[in-house]
C-alpha cells in the first residue's frame, strides 16, 4: 500500500486530526538545504529546539552542529540526539533531487524510556564485575591468612622442639648428679650433717627430674609425636600398684586414701596402661599434695567398655578464677604454690583426649575438688600370648608383610622414597618402577604380591599399564594412587583393572592398612 | 630405628624445596614468554601436579593445596586470556613463595 | 555570529565500552566539571568547544559522545558519519574494555577508512584498582598508537588528548 493510496482513503477531516496530533506531540521541524548545503527553507518551531535564529542561505555546518560532515547525498537515521540547549530529538536526513531534507522530531519520551532500561542493565553489569573482583581479592586475603597461620604453627613447632631438646640436655647431667649423690650417701653413712645436706640435694634433683619429664611429655604431646600404645591390661593389678604407691604418702600426711572400684571385668581391657597410669598418678598425686586434712578417694567404675574415673579430695579447692585455666599448660592453680611447672593437668588432659575422653573439673569448693574422666576400655580379645612389647615403637610389623613383595610404580622420587621407607620398615620387600612401561615389565618379571601404581606417569600411564597387565594375566592386587578425587576417574581406574585406589596425598597409615587388607584378601 | 631414616628423607625433601621453587619459576617464565604454548603449559602442569602429590605426603598441606589450585587452573586453559593469566600468575607466585618459605624454616 | 565561516568545524566521536568515561571526559574537556555519579548516555550527546589549532588559529570541535557499545552497530555507524577523527576510550580498571577498544578501532577503520584517532586509557586516578596487564600494555605499545593515560576526575591529560586530536583533524 503506497503512501498516496493511504492518503486517498483517509477522509480530509480525519487526516487533519492526525496532522494536528502529530504536530502537537512531536514538534516537527523541517529543514531544506540546497546541493551546496545552504538553507533554502524551513517549517516548524526552531526555537523549541534551541536553534539560533535561522536565515535563508545559512550554511548547514555553521548553524546546525549535527550536520557537520554531512553531505547533500547522505541518508541518515539518528534515533536520539541531545544537544546542550535542547530536548533529545530524532533526526531523519534524506537526499532529494534539489538538495537535502532534514526532519527533526521530539524524542524526549523515547529517550526517557531507553535511559531507564540502559541505566539498569549497565549498572548490573558493573556490579557483577565488581563482585567478581571482590571475590578475587577475598581469595588473595584467604591465602595471606593461611600463610600467617602456617607461620604461627611453625613458630609453635619450634617452641615444642626447643622444649624437648632442652629437657633432654638437662636430664643427662641431672641423672649423674643423682647417681653421685647416692654413692656419696652410701660412703658417708655416719656424717649426719653432711647426710642431711646430701638429702636436700637429692630431693631437689629428683624434683627437677620430674619437672623435666613433664616438660618432655608436654613437648611430645604438643607435636603429636605420641601414639597411644593400646594393649590388654589387667585393671585390678594396675590399681593395686597405684594403691601401693600412694598409701604410704597419704599416711605420712595423716590422710585417708582409698581406691573404690565397681564393675571391673575379670578380663583384661584394651588401653594404654602407661598413659592411663600416668593420668591417675597425676590426679591422685595432686590431691595428696594439696590436701592437708581429710581424705583422697579414687573411684573407678567399668561398664560396657567405658571406664569412668573420679578423684576427689578434701583439699582447699581451686579458686573460681583459676578453674577455667587449670588445663592450660604452664598455669599454676595457686600463685603461692611453688612446686611444679603447671604441666601435669595439661598433659593429663591431652592424654585423656587422645584416649577419647575429656578430663573435667567436676566440682571445687571449700569441701575440696573432684576431677573426672571417662575413656574407652573394651574387653581385650582373648588371644592369649600377646606380647605387649612388640609394638611399642610406633611402626607395626605385621605378620602378613613379611616376605611379601610390593612393586611401586611412581615417577616422583620424593614420593617413592617415602613409600619405600615406610613399606620396608613394615617388612615388605620393595621393587621400584619409574614409568608405566617399566611397571609392566617388572610386574611380569618379579611377580609382586601387590602393586602400587601411580596413575599419572610418563611413557605409559597407569591406566594403560594396568590394562596391559590384566590382559597378560597378572592377577595380584593393584592399588591405584591418583591425584584426582573425581569419581569418574576412579571408576575408569577400577574398570582398567585396579583393585582399589588411594587419593594423593596418601596417609601412610591408610596406605599400610590398605596394602595389608589387599594382600590378606588374596591369601 | 626407622624414625631416623624418616627424618633423613624428610630433611632431604625440605632441602629440595628451594630448587623446586626455582624450577617452577623457570617453567612459568618459559610458559609466559611463549604466550602459553601448549607444551610449556603442559610441562608446568606436570611440575605442579607432582609437587601437589609429594608435598601433601610430606606434610606440607598448604603447599599441596596451593599446587592443586594452580593445577586446576592450568587445566582450565586460557579462555579469557588476560584475567586468566593474571590469576594464574598470582597463584604460581604464591606457590613459589610458599616453597621458598618452607625451605627456609629450620627444623 | 557575524562571519560564521571563519571558524572551521570538525566532528570528532568518542567511542568505547559503556561506563569507561566518555561523557565524563567530554564534560571535563568542555565544561571542566566532573561527577562521580554514573548517568548512562542514550543515543548521542553533542557538544562543541573552541580549540586552538595553532598560535594564530582557533577552530570549533563538535564532540559526539556516543553511547557505549562493544561493537559498531548500524545505529552508531549513522552517528559517526562525517567524523574527522575519534577518541577510543578504555577503562584501566576493567581490562576487558581495552579489548573492546581494539575491536572498535578495527571496525571503525574498516567502515570509515584510516582517520586520525587517539587512545585514552581512562580512570588513571584509580591506582589501586588499575588492572591493565603487562601483556596488554606491551600490545598497546607495539601498536605505536598515540596513547594517553587520562583521568576525567583529576583532569589529567584530558585537554592534551583532545588538543592533540584537534591538531590532527585540521
Ligand atoms: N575515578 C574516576 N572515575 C571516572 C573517571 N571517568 C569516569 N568515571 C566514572 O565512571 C562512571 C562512568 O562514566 P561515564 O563518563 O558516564 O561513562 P560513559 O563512557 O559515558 O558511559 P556510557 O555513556 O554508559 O557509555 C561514572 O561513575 C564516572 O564518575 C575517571 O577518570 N576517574
Ligand atoms: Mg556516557
Amino acid at each position: 500500500m503506497s503512501d498516496a493510496s493511504t492518503r486517498q482513503r483517509i477522509p480530509d477531516e480525519a487526516f487533519r486530526h492526525m496532522q494536528r496530533l502529530f504536530i502537537e506531540r512531536t514538534h516537527p521541524l523541517y529543514l531544506r538545504f540546497d546541493r551546496d548545503m545552504k538553507l533554502e527553507d524551513w517549517w516548524g518551531d526552531s526555537d523549541y529546539y534551541g536553534f539560533e535564529p535561522l536565515h535563508v542561505g545559512d550554511d548547514a555546518d555553521s548553524k546546525v552542529d549535527f550536520l557537520v560532515g554531512v553531505t547533500a547525498q547522505d541518508e541518515l537515521e539518528l534515533p536520539i540526539v541531545q544537544t546542550p540547549n535542547g530536548q533529545p530529538v530524532s533526526i531523519h536526513v534524506r537526499p532529494e533531487d534539489t538538495g537535502l531534507c532534514v526532519l527533526i522530531l521530539d524524542a524526549a519520551s523515547e529517550h526517557e524510556r531507553q535511559t531507564e532500561i540502559q541505566q539498569k542493565s549497565n549498572e548490573v553489569q558493573l556490579l557483577s564485575k565488581k563482585q567478581q573482583m571482590l571475590m578475587e581479592e577475598l581469595k588473595a586475603t584467604q591465602i595471606e591468612v593461611d600463610r600467617k597461620r602456617r607461620e604461627a604453627e611453625a613458630a609453635n613447632r619450634l617452641k615444642s622442639e626447643f622444649i624437648s631438646s632442652m629437657s633432654h640436655e638437662f636430664r643427662t647431667p641431672l641423672t649423674s648428679v643423682l647417681g653421685y649423690t647416692e654413692i656419696l650417701e652410701n660412703t658417708l653413712q655416719n656424717e649426719r650433717s653432711q647426710l642431711e645436706k646430701l638429702g636436700a640435694i637429692s630431693r631437689g634433683a629428683k624434683h627437677l627430674l620430674s619437672l623435666i619429664e613433664n616438660l618432655l611429655d608436654h613437648g611430645r604431646l604438643e607435636d603429636g609425636a605420641i601414639v597411644m600404645q593400646v594393649r590388654p591390661t589387667d585393671l585390678n593389678a594396675l590399681l593395686a600398684d597405684l594403691r601401693a604407691i600412694f598409701t604410704p604418702l597419704a599416711e605420712k600426711k595423716g590422710l585417708e586414701f582409698s581406691i573404690q572400684t565397681s564393675g571391673l571385668p575379670a578380663d583384661r581391657v584394651l588401653l594404654d596402661d602407661m598413659r592411663y597410669r600416668q593420668v591417675l598418678i597425676n590426679l591422685v598425686g595432686n590431691a595428696v599434695k594439696f590436701t592437708e586434712t581429710g581424705s583422697v578417694v579414687a573411684r573407678v567404675h567399668w561398664d560396657n567398655g567405658q571406664l569412668r574415673n573420679e578423684v576427689a579430695d578434701t583439699g582447699p579447692g581451686i579458686p573460681e578464677a583459676a578453674r577455667e585455666r587449670v588445663f592450660l599448660a604452664f598455669q599454676r592453680v595457686n600463685e603461692d604454690q611453688e612446686s611444679g611447672a603447671g604441666l601435669g593437668l595439661a598433659i593429663s588432659q591431652r592424654i585423656v583426649r587422645i584416649m577419647g575422653g575429656q578430663l573435667v573439673l567436676e566440682s571445687s569448693g571449700d569441701e575440696g575438688s573432684e576431677f573426672g574422666f571417662t575413656i574407652d576400655a573394651p574387653i581385650a580379645p582373648d588371644d592369649g600370648d600377646h606380647d605387649p612389647a612388640s609394638n611399642r615403637e610406633g611402626t607395626v610389623v605385621t605378620a602378613s608383610a613379611l616376605g611379601h613383595t610390593v612393586l611401586l610404580a611412581e615417577d616422583d622420587d620424593d614420593i617413592a622414597q617415602l613409600v619405600e621407607l615406610v613399606l620396608e620398615d613394615a617388612g615388605y620387600r620393595l621393587v621400584r618402577a619409574r614409568n608405566g612401561r617399566e611397571a609392566v615389565d617388572k610386574a611380569l618379571l618379579e611377580k609382586p604380591d601387590l602393586m602400587l601404581m601411580d596413575m599419572n606417569m610418563p611413557v605409559v600411564n597407569g591406566i594403560e599399564a594396568v590394562r596391559e597387565l590384566r590382559a597378560s594375566g597378572f592377577s595380584s592386587p593393584v592399588i591405584a594412587l591418583t591425584a584426582s578425587a573425581s569419581a569418574a576417574y576412579r571408576e575408569s581406574a577400577i574398570a582398567a583393572g585396579c583393585s582399589d585406589y588411594l587419593v594423593k596425598p596418601v596417609d601412610l597409615a591408610t596406605l599400610l592398612s590398605t596394602i595389608a587388607e589387599a594382600i590378606a584378601d588374596t591369601a | 630405628m626407622s624414625q631416623n631414616k624418616l627424618d633423613e628423607i624428610r630433611k632431604k625433601y625440605q632441602s629440595s624445596l628451594q630448587s623446586k621453587a626455582d624450577e617452577l619459576e623457570q617453567c612459568w617464565r618459559s610458559a609466559e614468554s611463549s604466550f602459553f604454548s601448549e607444551n610449556t603449559v603442559a610441562t608446568l602442569r606436570g611440575r605442579v601436579h607432582n609437587l601437589g602429590g609429594s608435598a601433601g605426603m610430606y606434610g606440607y598441606d598448604t603447599v599441596a593445596a596451593s599446587a592443586k589450585r594452580v593445577e586446576s587452573q592450568l587445566s582450565g586453559g586460557p579462555e579469557d586470556s588476560a584475567s586468566w593469566r593474571k590469576q594464574v600468575k598470582e597463584d604460581v607466585q604464591q606457590l613459589v613463595t610458599l616453597l621458598r618459605d618452607e625451605a627456609t624454616i629450620v627444623s | 555570529m557575524s562571519n560564521p565561516t571563519t571558524e572551521q568545524k570538525r566532528k570528532v566521536c568518542l567511542v568505547g565500552d559503556f561506563a569507561v568515561g566518555k561523557t565524563s571526559l567530554t564534560r571535563r574537556f568542555v565544561n571542566n566539571v566532573f561527577s562521580d555519579k554514573y548517568l548512562t548516555t542514550v543515543g548521542v550527546k553533542i557538544d562543541t568547544k573552541v580549540v586552538e589549532v595553532n598560535e594564530s588559529q582557533t577552530a570549533k570541535l563538535v564532540v559526539w559522545d556516543i553511547a557505549g557499545e562493544s561493537t559498531v552497530t548500524s545505529i552508531n555507524e549513522n552517528y559517526m558519519k562525517g567524523l574527522a577523527g575519534y577518541l577510543l576510550v578504555a577503562d584501566g580498571t576493567r581490562p576487558a574494555t581495552i579489548e573492546t577498544a581494539l575491536h572498535l578501532q578495527q571496525r571503525t577503520e574498516e567502515i570509515f577508512g584510516s582517520l586520525p584517532f587517539v587512545f585514552l586509557l581512562n580512570k588513571n586516578d584509580l591506582e589501586t584498582q588499575w588492572a591493565v596487564t603487562d601483556a596488554q600494555e606491551q600490545l598497546l605499545r607495539d601498536k605505536g598508537w598515540k596513547i594517553f593515560l587520562t583521568s576525567a576526575k583529576s583532569g589529567a591529560h584530558v585537554e592534551t588528548a583532545f588538543s592533540w586530536l584537534a591538531r590532527e583533524v585540521y
